[in-house]
């Protein structure tokens, strides 16, 4: 079971010197950027304990995937097994309770603690035969498989939106609105395996084109709705409202692109930086997006023609 | 036709094909057979575009990465993502504008299922499917019989078969030679990252038995004991 262990930190590692970071001083700052966060979003949004506990779950949640428990199940004896998914429960929970027992959430503690031991026995995570409708089956796959896998936080999002609407919180609804176009940036993360790039029968520019008029008009399914009444309730805000539509549409378009600047591999630790940048300083989007798209490109003419 | 020249292969000092000389043309199927990493699949990447070589493979007519159908041994699919919408993106890529999928449907997939959750032969059956509704003129199949039922294997042959009828080029790999047997008119044997040899119908027996490797021996009982 030790040896079990030993080789999740060996991955951590290998993942981190792939990054292009010295795997111990990531893991160092790793922990300073969680302390410092956590205490910044405890300070500055009220109530944060609760979405705190929320955020220890999903991430709790996600050592419970379908594919890995059937293995370690298959592996291991029953024993052991169980002993691995409660020192890997505790393990990803100990952040969370640490910071909030500081905090003196003691009770948000507790419940944490308590949640990530009870759902040790639920191991089925990511793997369900029940399909949720997608509008977006026309133009698969960033926009089809993110609805399904983000689903709840839209419904999230639009709940907060109207509450923030109703008590007429012109911030939180902003707020909220921006979320919902960084959830569709979020939906083009991952690079997909080259087998999905060099199935297209495009050169580079049209690919890239393709998937950004896609994911423009996506967005505009989601988005717009929220936009129309954040207008309708707010009108004299209507030029900073537009302002972050916009804003947000490029966010989007850098999400798209971003994913094949370093393509076949992940988005590189400077581009995430330069990304980080550009989402908290808007007109930089006007140099980076250019700049990645070039990047994109060159990368994209490997694989197609 | 395909015309591959000197092609070579090799990830840093590890060479993995050298200097491959093959001709594949319209209305014949060609099957490469080889040991475990003996470059079957390397040479298959190498000629959908999706690995960079040496030497040269031309092709009369289109660009050939924009025309073929390649059927990879380890297929992958996204999560979430159901039959039809897998069929839908592929359909997409080429800008082919199918209207009904459903029609396309030749092995009665749950296309309205993720995909993720099809068993081993179904996944392939899908990515097949994909294939053929692309209309490619030249069809790359790594191991397309891996994982399939008995009828999905007679169902298989029947379309490389009509492929052949149709003049499409079909280049697959496979380790069970009475399905070979059937659907090919050459064997190339590769082996060690070379065409060790080359047999038209009727003399695939000569590679069969050149193939027989020497048996484990006492090594299953020492790992055992």
């Amino acid at each position: 079971m030790a040896g079990y262990f030993r080789l999740q930190y060996h991955r951590l590692i290998r993942t981190l010197k792939d990054l292009g970071i010295n795997p111990y001083l990531g893991i160092v700052f790793s922990a300073l950027i969680f302390i410092l966060l956590s205490n910044e979003l405890f300070r500055r949004i009220s109530y944060f304990q609760y979405i705190y506990q929320l955020i220890a779950l999903i991430v709790v949640l996600q050592a419970g995937k379908v594919g890995r428990n059937e293995f370690l199940k298959n592996i291991y004896t029953v024993i052991n097994y169980q002993k691995i998914r409660l020192l890997e429960n505790l393990t990803l929970a100990s952040p969370f309770v640490i910071v909030l027992f500081y905090k003196g959430f003691y009770l948000c503690a507790l419940v944490t603690l308590c949640f990530s031991l009870l759902v040790l026995w639920y191991n089925k995570v990511g793997r369900s035969v029940f399909v949720i409708p997608s509008p977006f089956f026309r133009r698969p796959f960033e926009f089809s498989i993110g609805f399904r896998k983000y689903y709840w936080a839209l419904i999230l999002i639009y709940a907060v939106t109207l509450i923030a609407l109703l008590v007429g919180n012109f911030n939180l609804a902003i707020f909220a609105y921006v979320s919902l176009l960084l959830v569709c940036m979020s939906f083009y993360a991952t690079a997909e395996p080259v087998y999905y790039v060099w199935i297209h029968a495009q050169n580079p520019n049209v690919f890239l084109k393709e998937k950004m008029i896609t994911a423009m008009l996506y967005s505009l399914y989601i988005s717009l709705p929220l936009c129309v009444l954040l207008i309708g309730f707010f009108p004299l805000h209507v030029l900073i409202i537009l302002s972050v539509t916009l804003c947000g549409f490029f966010y989007v378009l850098l999400g798209v692109i971003a994913k094949y600047a370093n393509y076949p591999n992940q988005t590189s630790l400077i581009q995430i930086i330069a990304m980080a940048i550009g989402l908290v300083f808007p007109p930089f989007l006007l140099l980076l997006i250019p700049y990645f798209y070039k990047k994109s490109t060159q990368k994209l003419n490997a694989y197609l023609k | 036709m395909i015309n591959i020249q000197s092609l070579c292969k090799s990830y840093g000092k590890h060479k993995v094909l050298y200097n491959i000389n093959l001709i594949f043309k319209k209305g014949e199927v060609n099957g490469i057979v080889g040991e475990n990493g003996a470059g079957k699949s390397t040479l298959f990447k190498c000629m959908a575009g999706l690995e960079s070589f040496e030497g040269s493979i031309a092709y009369t007519g289109n660009i050939l990465k924009n025309v073929t159908g390649y059927l990879p041994t380890e297929l992958f699919f996204f999560s979430k993502m159901t039959g039809y919408e897998y069929l839908q993106l592929l359909c997409n890529a080429r800008d082919i504008k199918e209207k009904n999928l459903y029609t396309s449907n030749i092995f009665d997939l749950p296309l309205n299922e993720y995909a993720e959750n099809y068993s081993t032969g179904m996944k392939k059956k899908l990515a097949l499917t994909g294939l053929l509704i692309q209309k490619n003129e030249v069809f790359i199949l790594d191991e397309p019989f891996n994982g399939v039922d008995i009828h999905s294997n007679i169902i298989i042959q029947e379309i490389i078969l009509k492929l052949k009828e149709l003049k499409k080029i079909v280049v697959m790999s496979s380790h069970i030679f009475s399905t070979l047997n059937q659907s090919c008119d050459h064997l190339h044997y590769l082996k060690d990252g070379t065409i060790k040899s080359s047999v038209i119908k009727g003399e695939f027996e000569l590679i069969e038995n050149e193939m027989k490797g020497s048996s484990i021996g006492n090594k299953l009982v020492e790992l055992m004991d």
